[in-house]
């Protein structure tokens, strides 16, 4: 079974989150990011409350892009790579 | 005596093979504050208006900061300043790595170079000892092994300031390189070097020590400083993901330019962002500026291109060669990013050029370049990048022209092709959508520098942080003014960052301590000015500096023939409309850019009409040199 893992890249939303990475197996199928979320969040219980207050300055990263659309589908048969970030500054 | 600076400028004039030392006193200080401000008034003085860019009547200065080489972190930075061959007006350039802090400890704040060399030579500086030397040996090597070489021959220890092939063959956009992997990018001062066929300056270990006027009142606000840099957000996330860590605050609000300014965001973003460096396992160490504890540089490695083992790249590097020109591959963004270091080029001018060549090609215009290249360039094709990379440096066939840089290219090629030529006043534009973020268009229209973002960064118009949003509040008066796609208070905030960025440039420190982050404010900064070189100080009275060597620029360029006319952008971005991310239009007109620039030359207590520093405005800021200058152009017609 496919497994999903996720990182927090950040140092502050791993200090909120009170987590670096988790990992959780789930079905092979079709899910939403949403879905994904919800799956995650039995290992980080954090993560959808933090999701939605900061919803303007976190980032989630599915197997190297950036998702906004949390409804948007993915097919998942191998395994996820999920990053969580926040905006960062620089120029 | 002197406080936190030598006090010693040294000239070094290559046409007549001769050296000198000019001392100076607290008086250039206390009006000028450090190297860029005193680099201006140098270059007053010394660059005569109608000298052309490449000459042997230009001057080029590079010097190091006020407080470079105390215990204040982040304050190696070093200014160049010369007349840009791109802009063929005065121009500053500002560059991290260890150079300035070694000039200083050598006993010189600034070098001033005149004339130029029949034959390439380098300069050494050991102390006392200044020499001129024949670099026929390293003509035509790249910046990389120039250095590596000279480091064997003087022993280690030295620091270099180096120019590579593109400077050599005058490209208009060739970089300056400090400690290899620094850049003076922007401007075509590694041309102005390659004129005057100086291959660099190398600096010795020097014995000099910097001597504070109260060490122990600024080691303690240094302490201060130190402990605000490491509790602050954003530059903790510039230290673990360096300054491409931007990458996706632009995606998100619209503001990234991708395709050449045709779009604001972009679905493979992430391939261009200091977050994916991390995770995709590119990043294998950070490095420094001298003093600097935020270590925004990223180190990286791939193995693909043959192995490429390298410095970057930055935010303005990972789109002008990501986004800009429809690149996802990142391992190619790592090639190219160390092609234009060693070769010495500015990836932002050109990452331009080559974003205007696709969209040239795809309009039906430079179809020669299929059979040039033997690969057709087409948005997102690495090979023709780095073919074209290779073609500017060495001015081969179609690289001739484009090493000119897109003003001169696109009327070669043909005058309708301008309209896609992101470029003005002959530089081309930074990496932001200036249509959307409205303090980056006016700071960039204004911009002595061209449409360009190290000179002005208005970062905290995002308001991605509470610090951001509490300065725009205080600014603007309102905190609802921070966020993009807003004009109101602009003009007070891009006056404001030019004021601190010219002292921040002036003192050697990073502009990310004070503009991105917010680890020192002007109250700091002043006292930190104070404790240094025993010149009185307030908040009102530095930020007064900075106002004095802002208007003290656009003076220099007034005597150079600017005037309000050329406060502008680039004819796309005055002219079509940029869609976000959530199909929202906006367009920025001719007339909301000038109704932004009458409130800032309100603001700014100059002439509205012409914008010009008028002459009680000078001599307020006791610029009385240049009233004479100001009240000639007021009697001219308004152009």
């Amino acid at each position: 079974m496919p497994v999903i893992r996720v990182y927090v890249l950040s140092d502050r939303l791993a200090k909120l989150l009170q987590c670096n990475n988790a990992s959780i197996t789930i079905e092979s199928g079709t899910y939403t990011i949403n879905d994904l979320i919800n799956s995650i969040s039995t290992q980080i219980p954090g993560i959808k409350v933090v999701l939605d207050k900061m919803k303007d300055t976190v980032f989630v990263a599915v197997n190297g892009q950036v998702k906004y659309n949390f409804d948007e589908k993915i097919k998942v048969v191998d395994d996820v790579k999920i990053s969580l970030f926040e905006v960062g500054a620089g120029g | 005596m002197v406080y936190s600076v030598n006090g010693r400028i040294l000239h070094i004039d290559l046409t007549n093979n001769k050296v000198w030392v000019e001392k100076y006193g607290n008086d250039l200080l206390e009006l000028f504050v450090g190297s860029r401000g005193i680099q201006a008034k140098l270059y007053w003085d010394l660059v005569k208006p109608e000298a052309r860019a490449l000459s042997s009547d230009n001057v080029l200065f590079v010097g190091s900061g006020t407080f470079t080489g105390t215990p204040l972190p982040s304050s190696g930075r070093t200014t160049v300043t010369f007349k840009s061959p791109a802009t063929n007006m005065y121009f500053k350039a500002s560059v991290g790595g260890d150079f300035g802090l070694k000039l200083k400890l050598n006993g010189y704040d600034i070098v001033a170079v005149h004339g130029a060399s029949e034959k390439p030579v380098y300069v050494y500086i050991e102390n006392d000892y200044v020499d001129v030397l024949p670099a026929e040996k390293y003509w035509g090597l790249d910046v990389r092994t120039t250095h590596v070489e000279l480091v064997r021959k003087h022993g280690l220890g030295v620091d270099t300031l180096l120019i590579g092939p593109a400077g050599e063959n005058l490209v208009k956009y060739a970089s300056i390189n400090c400690s290899v992997y620094n850049v003076a990018a922007r401007g075509g001062g590694g041309a102005v070097l390659g004129y005057k066929k100086l291959k660099g300056i190398v600096v010795g270990n020097g014995s000099r020590s910097i001597i504070l006027h109260d060490p122990k009142r600024f080691y303690e606000k240094s302490l201060k400083a130190l402990f605000n840099i490491m509790k602050d957000d954003a530059l903790i996330a510039t230290a673990k993901f360096g300054t491409a860590s931007a990458t996706m605050g632009l995606d998100r609000t619209s503001t990234l330019p991708c395709y050449n300014f045709r779009k604001s965001f972009w679905e493979n973003a992430y391939r261009n962002a200091g977050e994916y460096y991390v995770e995709a396992g590119y990043l294998v160490g950070r490095a420094g500026c001298a003093q600097c504890i935020v270590s925004c540089h990223r180190h990286t490695k791939t193995e693909k291109y043959g192995g490429v083992d390298t410095v970057g790249p930055e935010y303005e590097t990972s789109n002008a060669l990501g986004g800009n020109i429809g690149n996802s591959d990142t391992d190619a963004l790592i090639k190219l990013n160390d092609l234009a270091n060693i070769y010495g080029l500015d990836t932002i001018s050109l990452g331009g050029v080559i974003a205007w060549v696709m969209e040239s090609y795809e309009r039906g215009y430079l179809k020669n370049l299929k059979d040039e290249l033997g690969v057709e360039p087409l948005w997102g094709n690495v090979d023709a990048a780095i073919k074209l990379v290779e073609y500017i440096t060495y001015r081969r066939g179609t690289g001739n022209l484009l090493a000119e840089g897109l003003a001169i290219a696109c009327k070669e090629v043909g005058p309708e092709t301008c309209k896609w030529a992101i470029q003005s006043r002959g530089l081309e534009h930074s990496r932001v959508e200036t249509r959307i973020a409205r303090a980056y268009a006016l700071a960039f229209a204004l911009n002595p520098r061209g449409p360009d973002h190290l000179h002005t960064e208005t970062f905290a118009e995002f308001g991605f942080t509470e610090d951001a949003r509490k300065l725009v509040k205080r600014l603007t008066g309102s905190e609802e003014n921070a966020g993009v796609g807003k004009d109101a208070g602009r003009p007070e905030i891009v006056a404001w960052h030019e004021d601190i960025y010219a002292v921040t440039d002036s003192v050697g420190l990073c502009a990310f301590i004070d503009t991105a982050g917010f680890a020192i404010d002007e109250l700091m900064l002043s006292e930190l000015f104070e404790s240094a070189t025993g010149i009185e100080s307030t908040p009102e009275k530095i930020m007064r500096s900075g106002e004095r060597i802002v208007t003290l620029e656009r003076m220099i360029q007034v005597r150079e023939g600017r005037s309000r006319k050329d406060d502008t952008l680039p004819w796309r971005l005055l002219n079509e409309e940029i869609t976000t991310r959530d199909g929202k239009t906006y367009t920025l007109t001719e007339t909301t850019l000038n109704s932004m620039l009458d409130r800032y030359f309100e603001i700014r207590g100059w002439d509205v009409m012409r914008g010009l520093p008028t002459p009680n405005k000078l001599r307020e800021l006791k610029l009385e040199f240049a009233v004479e200058e100001a009240l000639r152009r007021l009697q001219a017609p308004v152009t």
